[in-house]
């Protein structure tokens, strides 16, 4: 790899948003009943797919020559899937962070709403600011009230300002202050009500992400397995996702691999590839699964 | 003293270290439960070992099976024949097995046997259970099993309208809201008009000894038998013109064909369904896994509405009277703002059902979808493996490891990721251990996946012929209630 490429940081971040925006539509074409469930760690799984890339295109024109009805443009979107679900996760869990403490900032404003409707009392009382107005203030109670009094306060001061000359122990300073308390208490006080539904909207947005990203990824391992039978290299050009010795026996129920134009010599028959997948060879089904002396942990 | 204990399978301490048998006692369910683990962990077996063990304590289950799965239950064969496998031998085989179907039934039953005798099952337990259970599928919508008449409570008077008029108010406010969502209106009974209007319609009919179906209510529409609804005139309240538009609607609903369905077959009463027959200890699984999501949402909806009825009608209790179990409620449980049909009552079963004796347990592979309110009255915990960090942190904020510290929450979380499939982190509120390894036991139900609508009524032909048990036919004549017909009466 060139210096230019390793020291290169423009880049990344761009190719992840842009291949999420390209891919959009297609993932919102993804019909609700065919999602997938999120099941893996999706940083995981996008850093081994990505290190994997460069070993799966090197069997590219391997497949176009053997499997020439082979969706060749779904295997060249891989790379794009994997950026794209990458960058949606990213978004899920952006949402998914909790928000600036709604308790810590209405401590704070409660402390300055103290300060001002106590400053305030007394501009009242020298008749310097409308002293019916203090009394229209909503209360300390309820967040929203907070910030409604908070900007009220901030607002009944500066409208007379200029008149108070050094009558006043309170600084502009505090008024902004105090309208910044009020206006981040509003915003943490709708994030917390939208949040619910924000996350909805970004986890959705992965699983579609997801689907696209696992159901791509399965066709490039399917494949792989296909070409590779006899050197059983499958794992070393695209990894399993899901860790060695995991795999379930159910997929032997996945979709029939891609038919190859012409049967290759050195290759398996697609009936060997299902047969040997469906019966495991005792390779990857886990030993006395239910029994009483099964073990509980993977990879023990 | 409650001694009744389920023997769901063995533990281990967290280390996976020596253990031994796992046994529930039945009362710490009255605080509900919740499972929760990804694809292939073993919810679905652990539910089953769960209705399975609280049948064997005589305690009646109510299932709601979304995925299909559930109706398994018919299929806990009183042998180990390899005989009693060989209908399903096909849909066990692979698709590319070109064994003969009894060879394959042999090799399955094998397996039982061997997976059943390591939990010291044999033949005398699967009899014995097979003949102190009665299992009843209903699919509302479907003939697969028995069909569900869903607004019983509207259409057929119930004698509650006598000895409990609050709780028969309350069912025949849930089918209301039924009909009107149907109807695309607002179903609120607090603040829908139709809603209101509706209601008093019905209830006086009801009040008055006669049924209140929708073409009777049509009717009333027409040529209202009362002037004031409330404090004021009911044209008012609701003016000639939007009953006619009401009226209309509900004629459109009652002439379609897909409706006829819906108002066919048992009668939706949970007291009855949950009471023990000649001997039998019930289990109800109510299938909705052959409708689409907005009809099941609505079906469970009333379901659950007059489960929570059923349940406030019940005298308080410590022990665990009956429970329900609700297999993937992903979707139905939502947190705020979505609102579901049915959240309102399994959120009121989950605050308030302990107190009657009436269990709740909810298994999800998205504990992110969870209200926080359910997760935080759940007294057992089972996990299984979860391999998303964010499902991770939502179950051990869940549990409220906040006293026991990070460093057991961050020790958890590792153990969740790295869990074999069918055992579970499960964690005990009543039980001074704290969170033990779990693993569920063999079910004693041959499980066969998710069932067709094919597969379920073959199921329960041969449930019915080889436990003697009557036939309930929905017949959706005249009256539409079921009709019971013994095996030895055909």
């Amino acid at each position: 790899m060139s210096q230019s490429n390793v020291t290169d940081v423009s880049g990344p971040v761009p190719r992840f948003r842009d291949a999420y925006q390209t891919l959009l539509e297609e993932m919102r074409a993804v019909q609700a009943d065919k999602l997938t469930i999120v099941n893996l760690d999706i940083p995981t799984a996008v850093t081994t797919v990505l290190g994997a890339l460069p070993q799966i295109r090197a069997i590219r024109a391997q497949v176009i020559a053997t499997m020439p009805q082979f969706d060749i443009a779904r295997f060249d979107k891989l790379e794009a899937y994997t950026l794209a679900v990458g960058y949606a996760n990213s978004l899920y869990l952006a949402a998914s962070q909790p928000s600036e403490s709604i308790e810590a900032l209405a401590e704070a404003g409660g402390t300055m709403r103290d300060l001002l409707v106590a400053e305030a009392t007394t501009l009242a009382q020298r008749r310097l600011i409308d002293g019916q107005r203090l009394k229209e203030l909503k209360g300390a109670n309820g967040y929203r009230n907070l910030a409604v009094d908070l900007f009220t306060l901030a607002a009944m001061v500066r409208e007379v300002w200029p008149t108070l000359g050094g009558k006043t122990t309170l600084q502009l300073s505090e008024l902004d202050q105090a309208e910044t308390l009020a206006d981040k208490l509003l915003t943490a006080v709708g994030q917390r009500e939208q949040g619910p539904a924000v996350i909805a909207t970004s986890a959705e947005n992965r699983q579609r992400a997801f689907t696209l990203f696992i159901s791509a990824y399965d066709n490039v391992r399917r494949v792989v397995t296909f070409l590779r039978w006899h050197e059983d290299d499958v794992d070393e050009i695209a990894p399993s996702l899901y860790g060695k010795g995991t795999r379930r026996k159910s997929h032997d129920t996945l979709p029939p691999l891609p038919a190859p134009a012409a049967k290759p010599a050195t290759s398996p028959s697609v009936e060997e590839v299902q047969a040997a997948i469906s019966t495991g060879n005792g390779k990857t089904a886990p030993v006395g699964v239910g029994l009483p002396d099964s073990e509980p942990f993977i990879g023990r | 003293m409650d001694r009744q204990s389920l023997h769901l399978g063995a533990w281990r301490p967290l280390d996976g270290s020596k253990g031994g048998p796992f046994r529930l006692p039945a009362h710490h369910l009255v605080t509900h439960g919740v499972v929760v683990g990804a694809t292939g962990s073993g919810k679905t077996g652990l539910l089953m070992v769960l209705v399975e063990e609280a049948l064997r304590e005589q305690i009646p289950v109510l299932v709601i099976d979304v995925k299909g799965d559930l109706p398994n239950l018919l299929l806990s064969f009183p042998t180990l024949a390899p005989s009693e496998l060989l209908p399903w031998a096909s849909a066990a085989a692979s698709a590319n097995d070109a064994r003969a179907h009894a060879a394959i039934a042999a090799e399955l039953a094998e397996e039982r046997r061997r997976g059943l005798a390591a939990w010291s099952i044999g033949e005398l337990e699967l009899a014995a259970f097979r003949a102190s259970t009665s299992v009843r599928v209903i699919t509302p919508g479907a003939s697969a099993g028995e069909l569900l008449h869903v607004l019983s409570s509207l259409e057929r008077r119930s004698d509650r309208w006598e000895h409990d008029p609050e709780s028969a108010r309350a069912a025949l406010s849930a089918a209301i809201s039924l009909v009107l969502r149907l109807l695309g209106r607002d179903p609120d009974p607090a603040k829908s008009r139709e809603h209101v209007l509706l209601s008093v319609l019905a209830e006086r009919r009801l009040l008055a000894g006669e049924s209140a179906d929708i073409g009777v209510l049509l009717e009333d529409l027409a040529r209202p038998p009362i002037t004031r609804i409330g404090a004021l005139e009911l044209e008012a309240f609701f003016p000639k013109r939007s009953r006619r538009d009401l009226a209309a609607s509900l004629n459109t609903l009652l002439a379609s064909p897909t409706f006829t369905s819906w108002r066919q077959g048992t009668t939706l009463d949970v007291g009855a369904w949950l009471t023990p027959q000649g001997g039998r200890t019930p289990a109800v699984v109510v299938s909705v896994a052959h409708l689409d999501d907005d009809e099941r949402a609505l079906v469970l909806g009333v379901l659950l509405e007059e489960v929570v009825t059923w349940v406030r009608s019940l005298p308080g209790s410590q022990r665990l009277r009956a429970l329900i179990v609700f297999d993937e409620v992903y979707g139905f449980l939502p947190p705020h703002p979505a609102n579901p049909p049915t959240k309102r009552p399994l959120v009121a079963l989950m605050k308030q059902a302990r107190a009657f004796g009436v269990g709740v347990v909810v298994a999800t592979q998205n504990p992110m979808d969870l209200d926080y309110r359910a997760l935080g009255n759940a007294g057992l915990w089972c996990l299984g493996r979860l391999q998303v960090d964010a499902d991770r942190a939502r179950v051990l904020d869940g549990l409220a490891l906040g006293d026991t510290g990070r460093d057991d929450a961050n020790e958890l979380a590792l153990t969740l990721q790295r869990l074999a499939p069918r055992w579970f982190v499960t964690r005990d509120a009543h039980a001074s251990e704290g969170a033990v390894l779990m693993q569920p036991r063999w079910a004693m139900s041959f499980m066969r996946g998710p069932m067709t609508r094919a597969e379920i009524r073959m199921a329960l032909g041969h449930h019915r012929s080889t436990n003697l048990e009557p036939e309930r036919e929905s017949t959706g004549a005249t009256n539409g209630q079921s009709q019971v017909r013994h095996p030895a009466q055909s």
